[in-house]
């Protein structure tokens, strides 16, 4: 089985039947000539031991022969599925700056959320993607060194606790795994929001600026500027290869912080927050 | 494409930098074994060097020159730390030799171009050891926690302590203060090999070069893991072309004759003729008349070591390099310690090796 998630081929060698049913769900309708082109990473999910597969189930995921994590309850499968394919992008692709944040994109113009504590990231791509915005990704902004511009992904957003029941009632025709309990996220489940079709016409973008969303309840929504100092080490400091990268992601980050602007926006109410980030970047 | 076919195809790139003409879609097995065996990184510098990166297709080149990448960031961590410690052993005037990876880096040798590193090896005196761990723990290096086994093996066998980390950097460091195992049978005379030391960049000690390509060879030949075997040899292979002169070869093969390592020198000069054309010097050949008629030498040769240091990937495996792993393993373990103590050694590894078979690897960890 393979997977096209845009940017990165995968070839899923062996995996649970669980998971590759949601597999099939998430990325069955990305059918493109892939069968021709080489794959990036062979991936695999399996059963620790013997006696493991019956007792207290573990599954273990690998990227060829190496394994990077130690093995998870069986009930986990998909997450840990998903987790494996992010750790194989952000382990091994030096080629650009991967920041840990979400990506979406309207007008033209992309908008980058870095995963910072209590920024509700999930849930603010789930919202937006599902209200007009294009979803170029929930977890890791892939920024091309030169041109600077954010590559899409296809991939699903991973909805933690009370964020799947809230997506369920306000989109209740959304598509998503069932829930997995008691992962290191919390309960978690996945959502699919772009048909590889309408992923297919994503096309690389520039960033016009770096939002820090803070959650806190029944406040109003406010934005404040920050000076590019902190914005520069907001950035570095959720961007997954910036160690690797050296001084490039230092230039890189740079560059990036001259051209955008870096705001932080205090905020209840998810609407309010796509209200002030159209009128104010003209979306 | 069969496995023998993609096996060809690597070792042609990897040895003799020539580029597979294959279609597209099967660099994926290659891609995906130089990545198992970590040597993308080596593929870049060397076809780099030679001015071939253009040949390569996109899918090739991408993965390559991200794995370069992050050698490269290795190399300046790696220059970094042995800074850092040589600092530390020069306050306490513990005298020190920097061996495989941090040497060829520190010399800069063209193997260490695209090399990744999983931990610093240094060497000091037996008397030093304690002192110099004492000394590296008041700069955030603390020792690795191992099962009570295992560290006692370390402690009272092994030629070396337990692994140390870097609190902050995440740096191991292997702390030696003999390059074999001391019961091995035939404890090496350190000062043998570090008589010919050589200074690099004014501070760092590393072996002579000769000494250091004996040392990359013993440890190949000796060791029960060549999981890294096929870059090993490689980094074998290239230090000798970078050395190839009369005076080198008259030092290793008296270097080796000293030691008692004439059947591992006559082992890893003949891998290396079979894998890259190494051309041994004809006295040097000469001198190995009694292991050229060494017909349980000449079979480990050609059955057990060509085959068991080929990439560990199942896109090239065949049962063939299975059971020669396995006798490399049982070897290694028989060269290192005596059967009184192999036998428990090794009752107690497949004891740990059954039990997390059917629990799982981490089910007892803390």
């Amino acid at each position: 089985m393979l997977i096209d998630v845009g940017q990165y081929l995968f070839r899923v060698d062996s995996v649970p039947s669980i998971v590759k049913n949601n597999l099939k769900l998430m990325y069955g309708d990305a059918v493109s000539n892939i069968s021709l082109a080489p794959a990036d990473y062979t991936i695999s999910l399996k059963h620790d031991s013997l006696l493991r597969k019956f007792l207290k189930p573990q599954v273990t995921f690998y990227l060829g022969s190496n394994s990077p994590f130690k093995p998870l309850p069986a009930s986990q499968s998909y997450p840990v599925m998903e987790w494996g394919m992010n750790w194989c992008i952000a382990a091994t692709d030096f080629n650009r700056l991967i920041v840990h944040a979400a990506v979406l994109v309207k007008n033209n113009k992309a908008i980058v959320f870095p995963a910072t504590p209590g920024s509700g990231k999930s849930t603010l791509s789930a919202c937006f993607a599902l209200n007009g915005w294009k979803l170029y990704s929930d977890e890791m902004a892939i920024i091309d060194l030169e041109s600077l511009k954010v590559m899409p992904l296809f991939r699903p957003i991973c909805l933690k606790n009370e964020s799947i029941s809230l997506i369920k009632k306000w989109f209740p025709e959304s598509i998503l795994t069932e829930i997995a309990k008691d992962t290191q996220k919390g309960d978690v489940a996945h959502l699919k929001v772009n048909s590889f079709s309408e992923y297919k016409k994503l096309l690389p973008t520039d960033i016009i600026a770096i939002v820090f969303p803070q959650y806190q309840e029944k406040t109003k929504t406010k934005p404040y500027k920050i000076n590019k100092i902190s914005g520069f080490e907001k950035l570095a400091a959720n961007s997954f290869n910036y160690n690797i990268l050296g001084s490039t992601a230092f230039n890189t980050i740079q560059r990036i912080v001259e051209r955008t602007q870096q705001v932080e926006i205090n905020y209840s109410d998810l609407s309010d927050v796509d209200e002030l980030l159209t009128s104010e970047f003209t979306l | 494409m069969n496995k023998q076919k993609i096996y060809t195809y690597i070792e042609n790139l990897v040895f003799h930098n020539e580029i597979p003409t294959v279609e597209l879609k099967q660099w994926e097995n290659i891609i995906h074994v130089l990545r198992e065996v970590n040597l993308l990184a080596a593929c870049y510098f060397q076809l780099e060097n030679e001015d071939k990166l253009k040949s390569l297709p996109f899918f090739a080149f991408k993965h390559m020159k991200s794995a370069a990448v992050y050698s490269s960031r290795q190399s300046e961590q790696v220059t970094f730390e042995c800074k850092l410690l040589q600092k530390t052993l020069d306050a306490e005037n513990i005298p020190s030799v920097f061996l495989k990876g941090a040497s060829y880096t520190l010399r800069k040798s063209k193997n260490s171009e695209g090399r990744v590193y999983s931990d610093i090896d240094l060497l000091v005196a037996k008397n030093d050891i304690l002192k110099a761990e004492e000394a590296f723990s008041k700069h955030a290096w603390c020792t690795k926690k191992v099962s009570e086994y295992d560290n006692k093996y370390y402690r009272e066998w092994s030629h070396e302590i337990p692994p140390m980390f870097n609190m902050h950097r995440g740096t191991v460091l292997d702390l030696h203060h003999n390059i074999l195992l001391p019961i091995s049978g035939r404890e090496v005379n350190v000062e043998v090999i570090t008589e010919n030391c050589q200074l690099v960049d004014g501070s760092y000690t590393v072996l002579s070069y000769a000494a250091t390509i004996l040392h990359s060879i013993v440890h190949l030949i000796i060791s029960e893991d060549v999981s890294n075997g096929y870059r090993d040899i490689l980094d074998i292979t290239i230090l000798i072309k970078e050395n190839n002169s009369p005076e080198f070869w008259q030092e290793i093969a008296s270097l080796s004759s000293k030691l008692g390592f004439n059947n591992e020198l006559y082992l890893a000069l003949s891998l290396s003729e079979k894998y890259a054309n190494i051309a041994i010097p004809n006295d040097v050949w000469q001198s190995f008349n009694k292991q050229k008629n060494n017909s349980k030498l000449n079979f480990l040769l050609n059955h057990v070591y060509y085959f068991a240091l080929q990439p560990h990937s199942p896109a090239i495996q065949t049962l063939k390099h299975k059971i020669a792993i396995t006798v490399v393993y049982f070897l290694g373990h028989l060269q290192k310690m005596p059967l009184k103590i192999l036998i428990p050694h090794l009752f107690t590894k497949s004891f740990f090796s059954i039990r997390d078979k059917i629990f799982g690897k981490h089910h007892f960890d803390k």
